[in-house]
């Protein structure tokens, strides 16, 4: 049984003790002043006696954590007070991420994680250990997670994992147990694992992605450098319009400084917003890779902190193309991929991994065509009468604001009740967004999957294969209803359905919707029960080690995998 | 297409006075510490809430129709919006029958079937008897586990 490393109960100890530390001196600044209940000196030993109890906590920690990686299993001991011990069959490893922050890579440390199919949290983690044992681990446990589960299939009936590598034609998912030639043009030097790079970023596509791309988090940035800059902000803002207003003095009463002054104020934090965002995203996605080895996709990413992370092919669900409106101007696109599995790690936006942030369209195409194949989409749009509906509900929302600022302009005075004119301006807007909305809307009901595609501001189009397909919702509204429209959403087992959004195919015919769900239905079936006929035939004629399905099929031919836990359609799993 | 027996009105109608009661209380509650709140307009919004409830529960048991057809399990329901649902049989991951409370002591039961899916992760039949309940359960299992079978 191994230790993780040293150095890392250091850190650790650093920060507990600074964490006990600082709580106890709250506590005692708390005990002794407002509280009164402690004198004010002893009760200021109470901050390194906290301090110390949190290292010797990190110390302890260290010492009762253990590990081992077995043949079979990976074993983890761990706990001060309760003692835990943990064997993680490797058959159940799904992914071994490893991530670096700032201070370990300073150190040469790294945190490793363990995740296995449907779990709801992290299986296994070892934080932190060298960033070499880290690399050997990761590629230990791939290897042995490989045989493991090779062993299984040869004795079990087929699943076929047949994995046709991307370019090379090869079934690079042909593991070492096989013996099957290395088909793969790449070898990773440092850890020997046969990767194909799929995608780097370059810089200069990096500098087009943080300048377009928003990050909701950026809005701190201005909001807690307001107090540093603001005063600056509106100094600066009355001296412009001093200089471009001629003679006006501008003083504290003149509503047209004011106003002007906001809409500087407005300006600069529209800037700041920008600017922390694109530094966000520089530092997210600097050096951003994407490898695929044997059956997966690996990506890793970051700055400061360097992270990895994979991607089971088999769990892939739906493949998701994303623009931006700037992107779509400038013809790049980005590439999502939605996992089943619940392991929201901290790399992971809850099952949805980005494995491409920018690229050039026909690029992104490209790579999403190798994960599940789709050939041009033609879309089919909402009825036009859709149109109509959205742009009164523009209309609506216009006219509701502007009532609400007149509402607002009768209770609070200040506010003059011309401007509720302002949201009326909207009126003029409301057919042109209702024209934009719907024109990004629709659905293509493909060969071997369904796409489905919305939004002006990000336009995602949704790529969801019959065989991944869960349960079909068609929802009418009240509103819906009287417009004869109907909303089909096609329900896969991926995680971000509930908070990113779905494939939904948004207000199309009511008729039409309710055929639609009929033949999805009869398009799942049929395609696994093809499936099952394939991989049968399949393993009847024993591997050939070479890319076997000629018929356009993805690298991903798990028959109906959707959740690695083999219920549901896993054939040959002891039925 | 299956309607749920009528009992489950009551079900329905007793969840929609909790709630009101439950507004009652806390508009009651949030006027002892100061808040100024007029008394008539809480007794107005409760009102309102058990009403609108009640009358929702009615229509939705007039909306609610299940049926067992080939190859999926197909309900209709929603007030507000409609929605019509397939699953799949070769989708379900295993189905439960379920009693809570007021179901039992109005004497039903509902079914809730299980998918990988996240939306419709747990769809809920409810407004059954016990009899029914149980025996749709073991028919979607039956189905379930044929559908697996069902290959060349």
């Amino acid at each position: 049984m191994t230790r993780l490393h040293p150095l890392s109960a250091l850190t650790d100890a650093v920060q507990r003790a600074l964490q006990f530390g600082s709580f106890a001196l709250f506590a005692s600044i708390m005990l002794s002043g407002p509280l009164g209940a402690v004198d004010f000196l002893p009760a200021l030993l109470l901050a390194p006696l906290g301090a110390l109890l949190g290292a010797g906590y990190a110390v302890a920690r260290y010492l009762r954590f253990e590990y081992e990686l077995g043949p079979e299993h990976l074993v983890v001991t761990s706990g001060v007070f309760s003692r835990q011990e943990r064997e993680i069959p490797l058959r159940r490893i799904q992914n071994v991420d490893v991530s670096r922050s700032l201070v370990q890579r300073a150190l040469g440390l790294a945190t490793v994680r363990f995740e296995t199919a449907g779990g709801s949290a992290t299986e296994a983690e070892l934080d932190a250990v060298g960033a070499e044992d880290a690399e050997r681990l990761r590629h230990e446990v791939g290897e042995r997670v490989r045989t493991v589960r090779d062993g299984e299939r040869s004795t079990g009936a087929a699943v076929a994992d047949d994995v046709g590598a991307v370019g090379t034609g090869g079934a690079a998912g042909a593991t070492g147990t096989k013996g099957a030639t290395d088909e793969s043009k790449y070898v990773d030097s440092s850890t020997d694992t046969r990767a194909e790079t799929l995608y780097e970023i370059s810089p200069g596509d990096l500098l087009v992605l943080s300048a377009i791309s928003f990050r909701p988090g950026a809005i701190a940035a201005p909001v807690f450098g307001a107090p540093f800059v603001g005063d600056a902000v509106t100094e600066g803002g009355l001296l412009l319009f001093r200089f471009l207003g001629g003679g006006r003095e501008g003083g504290a009463t003149d509503p047209l400084a004011a106003a002007f002054t906001a809409f500087v104020g407005l300006v600069a934090f529209a800037i700041a917003v920008w600017v922390a965002s694109a530094a966000l995203t520089y530092a997210r996605y600097y050096d951003f890779r994407l490898e695929r080895v044997a059956d997966e996709l690996r990506y890793e990413r970051g700055l400061l902190g360097r992270y990895s992370g994979t991607v089971p092919l088999e769990k892939v669900q739906t493949v998701s193309v994303g623009e931006n409106v700037a992107m779509r101007r400038l013809g790049y696109a980005t590439l999502s991929v939605e996992t089943a599995g619940y392991a929201p790690g901290s790399n992971r936006a809850g099952g949805a991994e980005t494995t491409i942030p920018l690229a050039a369209r026909g690029r992104v195409l490209d790579l999403a065509r190798d994960l599940q194949p789709f050939g041009e989409p033609t879309f089919e749009r909402p009825p036009t009468r859709a149109r109509r509906r959205y742009a009164i509900r523009y209309a609506l929302v216009s006219v509701g604001l502007a009532a609400l600022v007149f509402g607002a302009s009768l209770l609070w005075t200040p506010l003059p009740a011309v401007a509720a004119v302002v949201p009326l301006f909207g009126l003029a807007l409301a057919p042109v967004a209702a024209r934009a909305k719907w024109r990004h809307r629709g659905y293509d009901e493909r060969e071997r999957a369904v796409l489905t595609r919305s939004g002006f501001w990000y336009r995602n189009t949704r790529v969801v294969p019959y065989y991944r397909l869960q349960t079909v919702f068609t929802r009418r509204t009240i509103f819906q209803r009287r417009w004869d429209l109907a909303s089909l959403t096609a329900d896969t087992a991926s995680t971000t359905s509930i908070v990113g959004g779905d494939a939904t195919a948004h207000d199309i015919d009511g008729d039409a919707a309710d055929g639609l769900r009929e033949r999805l239905l009869d398009r799942l079936r049929e395609d696994l029960s093809e499936r099952r006929r394939g991989s049968r035939g399949r393993s009847e004629r024993g591997r050939s080690g070479t890319g076997g399905r000629r018929d356009g099929r993805g690298p991903t031919d798990d028959a109906g995998d959707e959740v690695g836990d083999g219920t549901g359609t896993a054939e040959g799993s002891g039925l | 297409m299956e309607t749920l027996d009528p009992r489950v009105r009551l079900v329905w109608i007793t969840g929609a006075l909790v709630t009101a009661g439950v507004l009652a209380l806390l508009g009651f509650g949030v006027r002892r510490f100061g808040v100024p709140f007029p008394e008539t307009a809480i007794v107005g919004v409760v009102t309102l809430a058990a009403v609108a409830g009640v009358v929702l529960a009615l229509l939705r048991y007039r909306v609610w129709r299940f049926e067992v057809r080939g190859d999926s399990l197909y309900l209709v329901r929603g007030v507000l919006t409609r929605t019509d649902t397939s699953v799949p049989f070769v989708r379900v991951q295993h189905v439960d029958t379920r009693r809570g409370p007021v179901e039992r002591a109005v004497g039903l039961a509902s079914v809730v079937v299980y998918t990988a899916g996240t939306r419709g992760a747990d769809i809920t039949i409810p407004g059954l008897t016990p009899e029914r309940a149980r025996t749709l359960r073991e028919r979607l299992r039956d189905l379930a586990t044929e559908s697996e079978l069902d290959a060349v």
